[in-house]
């Protein structure tokens, strides 16, 4: 079984999979084309998942950091710092060549690297920002740059600027170099272009495009040794963390006196942060890119089963999922069994029909009560329902994926590589049950699909636009389902009662906690945050699973607080390295 | 020289999408090149998704009385620049477990085993990288030295935050580097142009500002570099080196003797009446009127020598685009995975994409250089990283080539071969560019493609 990653449970799915078919024809696969080896596994049954998921029985008995990666701002977080830093909501970023996502998130270290191209973008941005801040120079410079004084002003707009910028003080070759810059552009240029080209440095300098945590040269003799962060570099990880840009004022000052240092100093600036509204945003991303919104956002449906349905709705069913998981965290200090069961939600009245409810009478969105019969939590929103829908008809197979990979942090085999995958044709005679009836009557499809469809069918009581429906296809819907290979395995009778169990599971806040995790820190998880991920565990059943005390407990840890001092060289990796690019300088070649 | 272009680039057609029809034909050079002097050598890439239909693929007849298959029937009128390269293997991606969209891609062009920390959803790598460079890379290291951009990226729909990064990317400089494509026609005019249109003056100043805060900003990189860790180190030296090339570009500014457009071109993506499932539904086009403004972009850099290295990625493997403009109403991955079923429409959609591969000839073919025209002083490469989409096959792999490589490769021919590793062809590209090679990635696969040149 290949590796996967720490704290997701490889599920291996029973009998044998080559050739299957589990909706219409087969392809024969060409030699070799069907032993990718990864799914072929012949193991009896799934793993229980709930030891695996930062369980205590995986802890190594002392907590320690893991390796934190460099990584540099994504655009979100480049358009707000700018946009704090300067005052200037210009948003560069936005045109910049597009961060992807890995491991879920878009502020994954891995992913967020830096091509020519982007490298020329940063260039262009920095000479428009530094022309626009340089109108008002008296303003930007904040000293008296005429005459006599403007080296002096010149220096002092270095080192207090280049503080904020760069989130900590200057080192005094830092700002000697950069007066350095200012000097020379002085012999030829007037006074604003000659703050520009400074104004340029800082911004595309290393100090200001990544979250850098120097280690002391002198201790990377003993790599792994622990070193507790100082409170310059605690206040960009809370920054960036529970609000997405450069530390506000307050932060700065706190930094500035050296007290960020204590679990509880650090506790109470993550409560104020969490309050402010950029806050809200930085919640509303980290639901929009677990639970993969954008695809709410340009939601298609068949016009003429879903007539009701434009394509001018699907952001505001976006919108309505981030303002619900925002307001049970933010507002209501909720639990996770509130994020997962509650059955209220936000309504606009564009939205209101789709719930079969009244509008509300004002525009925009408002507070309202569901049918607790029909209504349960986050997952059976319109918009999260009808993304994991086809256009024209039910996908119990990813609805039942999504709670098994996004929900329960499990790892569910691809399809083998020669099967069908095109969803069943949809006809008058059957339900929806009844056309994915061949995933649970085919043994070597039922291997890999008992592990999703019985919990997708769980949702049948929402059709392919998330609409409430008591008929499929004139026929009552059956919406039993059951969940296996967890904490809560058993029967269930439709979505509210599957929210009921996975409010109840283990699993499910172990993978809720990991989740936040790699959002938290900006990069994935691996065995040495087994300890860290296994304290936050204990602290957030000791809080009742509110989960805005996860988030801020999620500040508390050795992981979040101290560094692990690097290795000059190389760590191992699998995989590549048996060939030999690179060598001789021609890349590639043998 | 004459820099500025005072008319308007752009027509505005129908339904409200700006063509950009007189845009390649006003611009060109008709001879950019002084007569005597031997012109650059071009390495272009155009890459399409998710396999073919073998059956309405493959050609039938000998190496050079050979008949094209339907799919590939547009190309009947360049047969003569062409080379089919068909049963080549991509045998490194089967060295390795992962989902076949992440083994396809991330070995399509760099034939190396990637470097796995780990597997997640479906088999997809987690934290992993490319293994080596991709070919269009290795030669863009040693050929890329003299031009603006070392090599040029263009996408369509090339980027998505749906589908995981071994899926999106098929061109790296090494591991962890990544190059994405840009898949917006304005940022790529603005790389190419965005320099050239101010005066002379303001250039040289500009040059001489922008040297001295490169110049600053690299004194930064390796300031903080002593503070970080192994894999640190090599990430931001990547972008220092990203700037060093920068501030060669700073040398080679502005560029030739072209006539450069006034403004980019202004593709607007719209949304229409469609089918989707056979039902009614709404589409958003823009597709094809974006690859063709990118296509023209391609001519353009390679035409005025700011670059000889480019790659146009059509789509993402695993590609989810749903080609409205040919009536199609199913994402194509999903089809792909049933031949059977969707074989009509998976044909449309790669015989519309050899339309695509012909304009591109056709385009290159139209600007004169020395006693050849630009394609033929070219090597155009179009891949697919799949040679069936239902079988996710990596073996036997539809290649299509165009243009002589400055007269290194015979055209008008089809081969067929028996599974030779398409390393071995890569690394005839390397010893065609000028890189001594005697293999490509992998060394379980050496060797150059005997029968090729």
């Amino acid at each position: 079984m290949p590796k996967t990653n720490f704290g997701l449970t490889a599920l291996a799915c029973g009998g044998a999979l080559a050739l299957a078919a589990c909706t219409s024809g087969v392809t024969d696969g060409a030699p070799g084309a069907a032993a990718a080896g990864s799914n072929a596994q012949g193991g009896a049954s799934a793993q229980g998942g709930a030891t695996a998921n930062g369980g205590a029985a995986n802890a190594p008995a002392v907590s320690a950091p893991g390796i934190a990666p460099v990584r540099r701002l994504t655009h979100i977080e480049y358009n707000n710092t700018i946009s704090d830093l300067l005052e200037d909501s210009s948003a560069p970023a936005s045109n910049f060549s597009a961060d992807v996502a890995q491991d879920g998130f878009t502020n994954n270290a891995a992913a967020l690297t830096v091509s020519p191209a982007l490298t020329e973008q940063y260039m262009s941005a920095a000479e428009v920002l530094s022309k626009t801040a340089t109108k008002n120079l008296p303003k930007l410079m904040g000293c008296d740059a005429t005459g006599a004084n403007e080296q002096a002003c010149a220096q002092q707009f270095i080192e207090s600027f280049g503080k904020r910028a760069w989130r900590r003080p200057l080192h005094a070759d830092e700002s000697a170099r950069l007066l350095a810059v200012f000097t020379k552009a002085r012999t030829g240029l007037p006074l604003d272009v000659s703050v520009q080209l400074v104004l340029q440095v800082l911004l595309e300098s290393p100090q200001f495009l990544y979250l850098l945590e120097p280690a002391d040269p002198s201790l990377m003799a003993a790599p792994a040794t622990q070193v507790a962060l100082d409170s310059w570099q605690v206040a960009s990880r809370l920054s960036y963390y529970l609000v997405g840009s450069m530390p506000d004022p307050l932060l700065l000052a706190e930094a500035e006196k050296g007290a960020l240092v204590t679990p509880e100093q650090i506790a109470t600036q993550a409560r104020r942060l969490l309050a402010t509204p950029r806050a809200r945003d930085r919640v509303a991303l980290f639901f929009s890119e677990w639970l993969q919104l954008r695809n709410v956002d340009r939601l298609q449906k068949d016009a003429t089963l879903f007539p009701n349905y434009t394509l001018a709705l699907g952001p505001l069913l976006r919108e309505q999922v981030q303002r619900f998981a925002t307001s049970v965290i933010l507002d209501n200090q909720g639990t996770e069994a509130d994020l997962l069961t509650a059955h209220y939600t936000f309504m606009s009245p564009e939205l209101a029909p789709l719930y079969g409810v009244s509008p509300p009478s004002t525009p925009g969105f408002s507070k309202m009560d569901l049918d607790p019969n029909q209504r349960a939590g986050l997952l059976t929103h319109v918009g999260l329902m009808a993304s994991l829908a086809h256009a024209n008809q039910n996908d119990p197979v990813h609805r039942g994926k999504f709670i098994r990979e996004r929900l329960l942090c499990d790892v569910v085999p691809p399809p083998p590589q020669n099967v069908n995958i095109t969803p069943p044709v949809v006809t008058a005679d059957a339900t929806t049950r009844q056309r994915f009836t061949q995933h649970q009557s085919v043994p070597s499809c039922a291997a890999c699909h008992q592990l999703m469809d019985p919990i997708g069918l769980g949702f049948e009581h929402y059709d392919a636009l998330g609409q409430w429906r008591d008929k499929d296809n004139g026929f009552p819907v059956d919406a039993t389902g059951e969940i296996k290979f967890t904490d809560v395995a058993g029967p269930f009778d439709g979505a509210v009662a599957l929210a009921q169990k996975l409010a109840g599971s283990k699993q499910v806040k172990d993978c809720f906690v990991q989740t936040w995790f790699r959002f938290a820190h900006g990069r994935s998880v691996s065995d040495a945050d087994a300890g860290n991920l296994a304290v936050l565990s204990q602290e957030y059943a000791s809080h009742s699973f509110q989960i805005s005390e996860l988030l801020v407990a999620m500040t508390q840890t050795k992981s979040f607080r101290y560094l692990l001092v690097p290795s000059k060289t190389a760590s191992p990796v699998s995989g590549g390295g048996a060939g030999n690019a690179g060598s001789a300088g021609t890349g590639g070649a043998q | 020289m004459s820099r500025a272009f005072p008319r308007r680039t752009l027509l505005r057609g129908a339904g409200g999408i700006a063509v950009a029809l007189p845009f390649l034909d006003a611009m060109l050079p008709r001879n950019a090149r002084a007569e005597g002097t031997t012109p650059p050598k071009r390495f272009g890439v155009m890459f399409s998704p998710n396999g073919l239909v073998e059956k309405d693929w493959t050609p039938t007849g000998g190496e050079t009385d050979f008949k094209l298959g339907k799919e590939l029937a547009s190309l009947e009128a360049h047969r003569n620049d062409i080379v089919i390269v068909h049963g080549l293997n991509n045998e490194t991606s089967y060295m390795q477990d992962g989902n076949p969209h992440d083994l396809s891609m991330g070995h399509m062009l760099t034939c190396m085993r990637m470097q796995v920390k780990g597997l997640g959803r479906a088999g997809h790598i987690v934290d992993g990288t490319a293994g080596g460079p991709s070919i269009d890379q290795a030669l863009a290291k040693a050929i890329g030295n003299d031009t603006k951009l070392r090599s040029l990226e263009l996408g369509v729909q090339s980027t998505t935050t749906d589908l995981e990064p071994m899926v999106i990317r098929m061109s790296y400089a090494g591991p962890g580097d990544p190059r994405s494509p840009l898949d917006d026609p304005k940022a790529v005019f603005t790389r190419l142009f965005g320099d050239t249109l101010a005066s002379q003056a303001a250039v040289e100043a500009l040059r001489k500002q922008r040297r001295s805060v490169l110049d600053a900003v690299l004194g930064e990189f390796s300031s903080v570099n002593r503070t970080l860790g192994y894999d640190d180190q090599q990430k931001l030296e990547r972008h220092a080196d990203a700037i060093r090339d920068l501030e060669r570009q700073l040398d080679v500014m502005p560029s030739t003797s072209c006539v450069i457009p006034s403004s980019p071109p202004d593709i607007q993506t719209k949304v229409f009446d469609c089918t989707r499932d056979g039902r009614p539904n709404k589409c958003v086009t823009g597709f094809p009127e974006l690859g063709k403004a990118q296509m023209d972009l391609m001519v353009l850099a390679f035409a005025c020598d700011l670059t000889r290295v480019a790659s146009l990625q059509w789509a993402t493997a695993e590609s989810t685009v749903v080609h409205s403009q040919l009536g199609i109403t199913n994402e194509h991955h999903l089809m792909s995975h049933d031949v059977a079923n969707h074989g009509g429409e998976l044909t449309k959609i790669n015989t519309w994409y050899t339309e695509q591969f012909a304009y591109l000839i056709s385009e290159m073919k139209k600007i004169k250089e020395g006693a050849g025209t630009l394609l033929d002083n070219t090597l155009l490469f179009w891949p697919n990283e799949l040679s069936a989409g239902d079988t996710h096959n990596r073996r036997n792999l539809p290649y299509v080539l165009a243009g002589k490589a400055g007269g290194l490769l015979n055209t008008g021919r089809y081969l067929q071969f028996k599974g030779n590793p398409h390393n071995q062809l890569y690394a005839t590209f390397q010893n065609m560019y000028g890189i001594p090679s005697t293999g490509f990635g992998e060394k379980a696969y050496p060797g150059t493609l005997a029968g090729f040149l």
